[in-house]
């Protein structure tokens, strides 16, 4: 770093032999690369460079004309930029305790005397130097943490959103899944009307044709409004799982995951995904059930995606509960060893760019042991020869 | 052809649907009864291809996802036992990897789900000129 040091003195000798005795000076301060010496001939002069310049030390004569030293250090004290600039008088005429006092008073870190003594003055100012390269390596390092922390926050922000984000993608096409059925009845329903009419079907010439066309079509309507309710329904289903929790709600793990299955199920299904329930928790509970659907919904989506991309014969999920403990268990041939400690991790994904975020069960870390006092665990299932049958992940919660 | 004239091909035949979701089984046995005067149904590949082997049928209207057997599956073994039987998929397309494998099964119609009337009547059409001019009928 570069040491700033600005010398005021309205006699230009003064300034030049201050000069000589400064750059002959070794300071043995590795961090400390260079010494500025810069010059001002009055008190004015000073006062400009200081807002223009960062200076780190101020040599003040005390006598000069207009502006003096104990003025220009009043005014260097007054402004909040400049009033933590440290200042050593020098001087040859204010000897007396007095001014000595005075000068300390305005705010003098050292009183000097002419003539100077050469090594003491030397010494105090490579102390000082010191000093300052110190409390300037220093204020970089809290400077930097401080950056690091905002950079951090920002890139946990940025996570979650993109989780977010990623989530309501899978929701949209869970959505699909569960609009397919009813949406194709709608569809099969209003193309068979469609059909009657232009096939003539019924006798509109008679009042038995009319009668019966009427009933056939009222209950065709019946129908559509039907199917029409189950769309509405999966929409509100979903919709309250977005809603944010704001605050805990007393439940039992058996509502919350049921609340889940109602969004996955139907995209399980289509796949071939037996589904195993075994419920043995009946006590209540209190938790953000919004946050806990969405790790559960996060652990049978990456079970439901690793079926497919091993083509697994015979999907099958187990969800068993047991006291404040959920076990979701599949059989999709486990976790690799190598990569088991590393699937919390943030950006860590086996799926490829456009499927997986890396972010699903690291945030299902967060809302388990962070927003709740709980424990989320994994371990693979082995069949008697050793061999990993599949997946076990575990949420525990306690309660406080 | 006129929707009059493509009903005169397709009432003769005998149909065998597989879907496994109810609702979509009933509506759309509803809607294929305005074409089709016998129709069969199965709810997955399993009883479908029982069905198939132990009946006499004209024309297969198949899903493709299905639990125990899918459509592919399916059509794969039926294709096996027979090379001219007029068979449809109707499903909602999600996977391209199926479009594949159906072209290359030589399916002779796609219905997408969820239905449009021009898009059966359009695969209906195709299927009745096929089978006026190579009748297998009664074969």
């Amino acid at each position: 770093m570069i040491i700033n040091i600005l010398a005021v003195d309205d006699v230009e000798a003064n300034l030049f032999s201050l000069e000589a005795l400064i750059s002959g000076n070794k300071i043995g301060n590795e961090d400390v690369k260079k010494v500025n010496f810069i010059q001002a001939l009055s008190g004015q002069e000073a006062l400009k460079i200081v807002l223009e310049t960062n200076i780190d030390l101020i040599l003040l004569d005390v006598q000069m004309p207009e502006m003096d030293g104990f003025e220009t250090a009043r005014f260097l004290k007054l402004n909040p930029k400049t009033k933590d600039i440290p200042i050593i008088f020098l001087t040859a005429a204010f000897k007396a305790e007095e001014f000595v006092k005075y000068g300390y008073e305005v705010g003098a870190t050292d009183y000097f005397t002419k003539p100077i003594e050469k090594y003491q003055f030397l010494n105090k100012l490579n102390l000082y130097i010191n000093l300052f390269a110190k409390t300037k390596k220093l204020k970089q390092a809290f400077i930097s943490l401080e950056e690091e922390t905002k950079k951090n926050q920002q890139q946990e922000k940025a996570m979650i959103e993109q989780s977010r984000l990623a989530q309501m993608g899978e929701m949209i096409s869970m959505i699909a899944h569960q609009w397919r059925q009813p949406l194709g009845a709608i569809a099969s329903t209003t193309v068979n009307l469609q059909m009657k009419l232009e096939l003539e079907a019924f006798d509109f010439s008679t009042e038995d044709g009319i009668e019966e066309a009427k009933e056939y079509f009222k209950q065709r309507f019946v129908n559509i409004e039907e199917y029409v309710q189950s769309l509405t329904t999966t929409i509100d289903d979903f919709r309250n799982f977005y809603k944010p929790n704001k605050e805990m709600v007393v439940t039992t793990l058996e509502s919350v995951i049921d609340k889940a299955l109602k969004i996955i199920t139907s995209s399980l299904e289509d796949q071939g995904i037996k589904l195993i329930c075994n419920y043995d928790a009946k006590d209540t509970i209190k938790l953000y059930d919004n946050e806990i659907m969405q790790v559960i919904l996060n652990i049978l989506k990456n079970a439901q995606d690793n079926f497919t991309e091993k083509e697994i014969k015979n999907p099958e999920i187990i969800i068993i509960t047991n006291d404040k403990s959920i076990t979701i268990c599949d059989n999709g041939g486990g976790i690799p060893g190598d990569i088991i400690e590393k699937i919390f991790d943030p950006y860590f994904s086996t799926k490829d760019e456009k499927n997986g975020t890396g972010l699903g069960l690291y945030m299902s870390k967060t809302i388990i042991e962070n927003h709740h006092n709980g424990k989320l665990s994994v371990v693979n299932k082995n069949d008697t020869k050793g061999r990993s049958i599949g997946a076990c992940f575990t949420i525990e919660i306690f309660e406080d | 052809m006129t929707t009059k004239e493509i009903l005169k091909m397709t009432n003769n035949l005998h149909l065998l649907y597989i879907e496994d979701d109810l609702s979509m089984r009933e509506t759309s046995v509803d809607l294929f009864k305005n074409f089709f005067t016998q129709i069969t149904t199965a709810i997955d590949g399993v009883e479908g291809f029982e069905k198939y082997e132990n009946g006499s049928f004209d024309i297969i209207v198949t899903d493709i996802s299905m639990p125990r057997m899918d459509g592919i599956e399916l059509i794969k073994r039926i294709r096996a036992k027979d090379k001219d039987i007029p068979i449809i998929v109707y499903s909602a397309w999600n996977k391209t990897s199926y479009m594949t494998e159906c072209i290359s099964m030589n399916v002779d119609g796609y219905l997408l789900k969820p239905m449009q009337i021009k898009n059966i009547m359009e695969v209906l059409e195709k299927i009745s000129v096929r089978l006026l001019y190579s009748p297998r009928i009664g074969q």
